[in-house]
């Protein structure tokens, strides 16, 4: 396909430049309407299971029964110790987890719900290095790390009530609400059990996460199915992907989110071809004489057909390239905006470039056939 | 009558007017799925109230929506009762409960409502007489609209919510939305047993009734007048505003939804002008003749915008009719309340409309480049 002859379709991209751009313009537009919907579609997921994908843990216990598993439900402590029973468990840390019961109220700001999470700050509990960075000075009595990109969370230095109890705010991390939850606030344990005493301390305390981190020579999914055998079924055991996971397969199913920006990918991807369509076909007819006079002097309909496509797979790489600019750019706002999390990922790029060359296929399958049909005797 | 010069311009190359006419029909098709989703998200959140009979709310001073609600004190209620004018003030309350799917064993987060049976607070046809059930001890009534993994909802199930064993005694068709899969309603003695002796003297929102004919912004100044500071008295509409604000404004799927509709705008607008351009382009000659022949500039802009307009009135009908028909599915699909409206079927139209004529006036600046001399090079 590639061959030394005269580059045709390349030349009949390149011919008219004031057409060009507007091609490209015209599929980068497609591009960025399909990267947008896939984006957040898969952002809305990822941002949901966010939290999960940052504990330090190779295994988790989670309690039983309940599906959309955040939040969580707790169970009690004690499988905790009974897993870190096992030898390649080398430590097996509890976070604890409210939701529904946390209220923050900022200094001269209204008072709101959001998800505290409890921890001791020595464990390690979460990758996040503002976290590891500030464990010291979250292991103090009454202090709160604060999720910086949460709504009307405050400034490090300043004080705070959660549920009534008042806390010093030592730093803040990186982290942004979800489809849930407006803002993250992280404590030590001991602050967690004075904001919300009936959590109990001791072993009758019941625990929304066990993290379990393993020997470094462990078989995460051996140990895991050892303990579903030996640990009684209140709590599952799941690798940390199984649980974010878990997390994103509830979304995914239960929530109309999916069809949503599916349906808007769809959209995108018809667009795409229509406007691939019309530029391809505007361009064939323009060029119809020439074609003609290739097929009066031996040229076969499969050379034109190779030329076509050849000039929609042009279009799609010189399309994309803006494209996956823009989206970029779109990406970065949106996240700033909405603080759902939207990553360009090899995979996901990749993907769309497959979906965009399939586009200007098609379309350049559909323009070609007014060629296939045309007769040398015409155009003379 | 002259020649309909527009019209046959248009309907000159059959398939070129075909595929332009589905790049405007698929673009206002891309606007009106926005609209929608944007509506039905907005619809969603203040679903619940939809339902309720009432004026003016009274909600804390931390109300953001449903699921961010605060709570008042009970005593509140009371105080307004006394307000001239009120004819009734109920309390409502709103958790999130886990309920057990019988079958699966499974359980699922929904939406529980409380509401005291005595007063009467629902305003869905039919919905106020199942009511009367919820007075016995652990009855529940559910939306059988929700996702089919919560099982049966109908009657005569037995369940679990919150690990307490509850009966279904009536259901009801209406839908819960986004965020919340399912709903059901219980009464307030119920609800305090479900979550673990909630105390019934923290309101989710109170739920104010006038006596017919009472001017709505005079109660609100007197109950503001009569009530301390930890409660807000807003009427019903702007309940619904503030609580769709919050949603739209703050919440991400709000801010995706409202930043979808813009995108599709801009997104319609460069459509909807590369066609018109390249219309004009694959006539540009024709044009030129049509200089030649004396006619203005002014005579050719007003063609093609009549091309415009043409353009998205045909692209315009299969559109809306393609809309309501995925309006249609998605409400199947999702539960969502995708709803097809008149004033929305006018707008955009009119929409489609002013695009489309302002692409044309733009793209009709290539028309000045049709030099009748051109035509004889």
């Amino acid at each position: 396909m590639w061959s030394r002859r005269t580059p045709l379709a390349w030349r009949n991209v390149m011919h008219a430049r004031a057409r060009l751009a507007t091609a490209i313009a015209g599929v980068a537009l497609a591009v960025l309407i399909m990267f947008v919907q896939v984006g957040l579609l898969n952002g809305l997921y990822d941002t949901q299971s966010r939290i999960v994908r940052l504990f330090n843990a190779d295994l988790v216990l989670v309690g039983k029964q309940i599906e959309s598993v955040l939040p969580p439900r707790p169970f009690p402590r004690k499988r905790l110790v009974q897993a870190h029973g096992r030898a390649e468990v080398v430590a097996a840390c509890p976070v604890y987890a409210e939701e529904y019961r946390a209220f923050w109220r900022s200094p001269g700001a209204h008072e709101y719900r959001l998800v505290v999470f409890g921890f001791d700050p020595a464990d390690a509990a979460f990758q996040i290095p503002e976290v590891e960075r500030q464990a010291a000075a979250l292991s103090q009595p009454d202090t709160a790390l604060v999720d910086a990109r949460g709504k009307g969370l405050a400034e490090a230095g300043a004080t705070a009530e959660l549920s009534g109890h008042h806390l010093r705010v030592v730093g803040t991390f990186p982290l942004g609400p979800d489809l849930r939850v407006d803002g993250t606030v992280l404590v030590n344990d001991r602050t967690f059990f004075k904001c919300f005493p009936d959590r109990g301390r001791g072993p009758a305390g019941r625990v929304a996460f066990g993290l379990l981190r393993l020997a470094p020579d462990a078989d995460a999914f051996r140990v895991r199915d050892e303990l579903r055998h030996d640990l009684p079924d209140d709590v599952r055991v799941l690798t940390r992907q199984e649980l974010a996971e878990l997390v994103e397969d509830y979304w995914a199913k239960n929530q109309p989110i999916g069809y949503v920006f599916g349906l808007g990918a769809i959209v995108g991807f018809a667009i795409g071809v229509i406007i691939c369509y019309q530029i391809l076909y505007s361009a064939l007819v323009e060029r119809f004489p020439q074609y003609a006079t290739l097929k009066a002097i031996g040229y076969d309909n499969g050379y034109l057909v190779q030329v076509v496509l050849q000039e929609a797979l042009y279009l799609a790489f010189l399309g994309f390239v803006p494209g996956l600019l823009a989206s970029a750019a779109v990406y970065a706002g949106l996240e700033s905006v909405s603080g759902i999390l939207l990553r360009l990922t090899v995979v996901r790029v990749a993907l769309l470039l497959i979906f965009t060359c399939a586009m200007c296929c098609l379309a350049g399958a559909l323009a070609v056939r007014k060629l296939l049909r045309s007769d040398p005797a015409e155009v003379f | 009558m002259r020649t309909p010069l527009a019209w046959r311009n248009l309907t000159h190359h059959k398939v070129r007017a075909a595929t332009s006419l589905a790049a405007v029909c698929v673009t206002i098709t891309l606007i009106f799925m926005q609209v929608g989703f944007y509506d039905a998200c907005q619809r969603s959140v203040v679903r619940i109230f939809d339902q309720l009979d009432f004026d003016i709310a009274l909600v804390s001073p931390q109300y953001l929506s449903l699921w961010y609600p605060g709570k008042l004190p009970r005593r509140r209620l009371y105080q307004a009762k006394g307000v001239p004018g009120v004819a009734s003030a109920a309390p409502l309350y709103v958790g999130n409960g886990s309920w057990r799917n019988p079958q699966t064993r499974a359980e699922y987060e929904m939406v529980v409502v409380g509401v005291d049976p005595r007063e009467h607070l629902l305003r869905l046809p039919g919905l106020a007489a199942k009511a009367v059930r919820l007075r016995e001890e652990d009855t529940v009534i559910t939306d059988t609209v929700a996702q089919p993994y919560f099982g049966s909802l109908a009657a005569g199930a037995v369940t679990e919510l919150e690990g307490r064993r509850l009966l279904v005694v009536d259901s009801y068709a209406y839908g819960p939305g986004f965020m919340g899969n399912a709903e059901v309603l219980v009464s307030d003695q119920t609800f305090t047993r479900v979550f673990a002796g909630y105390p019934l003297t923290d309101v989710t929102v109170g739920l104010v009734k006038l006596r017919p004919g009472c001017d709505v912004a005079a109660a609100v100044r007197d109950l503001e007048a009569a009530l301390p500071g930890d409660v807000l008295v807003w009427a019903r509409p702007r309940l619904e505003e503030n609580t769709i604000a919050y949603t739209m404004r703050v919440k991400p799927l709000g801010i995706i939804f409202s930043s979808g509709v813009v995108l599709a705008l801009v997104i319609g607008a460069v459509i909807l002008y590369q066609i018109l351009a390249s219309e004009i382009l694959s006539h540009l000659r024709e044009y030129a003749a049509l200089k030649a022949l004396g006619h203005g500039n002014g005579y050719l802009t007003w063609v093609v915008l009549q091309e415009a307009v043409l353009l998205a009135v045909c692209g315009y009908a299969p559109a809306a009719l393609l809309s309501a028909g995925l309006y249609a599915v998605s409400r199947y699909q999702t539960n969502l309340p995708m709803i097809m409206t008149v004033p929305r079927l006018a707008a955009v139209l009119l929409l489609a409309v002013l695009m489309c004529s302002l692409s044309g006036i733009l793209a009709s600046r290539r028309l000045r480049r049709a030099d009748p001399m051109d035509l004889f090079s």
